[in-house]
């Protein structure tokens, strides 16, 4: 009767882990690229990746926690079918 | 005028790459979640509580029928025997999955309405993350690929080795409203 969890947790995981290698790619890139316009770059292109991606990284969470929530107290525990 | 510190192209074309890659990813990821977000809503609001509806029909069914059996067997015996001893259990039974699917399917009312919100709370930073990867992301490229263009350009007039790297930081002027990297005339 659980539900499938799998699409959310791996399409939170790949979202992570597309911003985790974009992180390292980008600290390298600032040992090559020292002037003012690559802080520019970094201020109006990237800075605000990180917020966005925990906000949505929470409201997974969130959804998550509220689905393995109802799961466990819709779950048929008296009889054997299943749903 | 405004002067470029880029001593390596390479290291920008791998950023722009990476930025490209970051945009699709996360473009197809947004797709997956938002399909598993409406298949998680239509599974709370309509398959489980069809679910619990269904359950309760037949636990109403089962309590009918057992009380028909222990109603037979208390005409014939007065309600003494080991069968209708029986039939009462199954009774009390089929009574208790009965009240067990009512509850459920109330509970499960309740429970669709706590999961349709909290799907609907991840539409906002599911468009905000979109903005980023079909809007932010791509322009970030398109300006890497503008830079890389000009870079490239200007190391062929000095007839350097693209990606030797350059010693001096002033090596590469620009004006400061153009392309990072714009060779001075």
């Amino acid at each position: 009767m659980s539900t499938p969890l799998g699409p959310l947790v791996d399409g939170q995981s790949r979202l992570r882990s597309g911003y985790k290698s974009l992180a390292e790619t980008w600290s390298i890139v600032k040992e090559d690229w020292r002037d003012g316009r690559r802080e520019q770059f970094e201020r109006e292109r990237l800075l605000a990746l990180g917020p966005s991606l925990t906000r949505l990284s929470n409201a997974l969470d969130n959804l998550r926690d509220c689905i393995v929530n109802a799961d466990r107290e819709l779950a048929d525990t008296h009889g054997d079918q299943t749903l | 005028m405004s002067t470029s510190d880029v001593r390596s192209i390479d290291s920008l074309t791998r950023l722009r790459h990476t930025l490209v890659t970051l945009a699709g990813d996360w473009t197809d990821c947004l797709h997956q979640i938002k399909y598993a977000s409406r298949r998680i809503e239509e599974r709370f609001s309509v398959d489980i509580p069809a679910y619990w509806r269904h359950q309760a029909e037949l636990a109403r069914r089962v309590l009918a029928e057992s009380l028909d059996n222990l109603s037979r067997l208390q005409s014939v015996s007065a309600g003494v025997s080991a069968s209708a001893t029986e039939a009462r259990m199954r009774v009390a039974k089929a009574r208790q999955r009965l009240a067990f699917c009512l509850e459920k399917e109330k509970r499960s009312r309740q429970l669709a309405l706590a999961v349709q919100q909290a799907c609907q709370e991840l539409n906002g930073p599911i468009a905000e993350v979109a903005v980023h990867s079909e809007t932010n992301l791509p322009a970030a490229a398109a300006e890497l690929a503008r830079m890389i263009d000009h870079l490239s350009r200007y190391a062929e007039i000095r007839s350097s080795p693209i990606d030797s790297p350059i010693d001096s930081p002033a090596q590469l002027p620009s004006h400061a409203d153009e392309s990072p990297g714009e060779p001075s005339q």
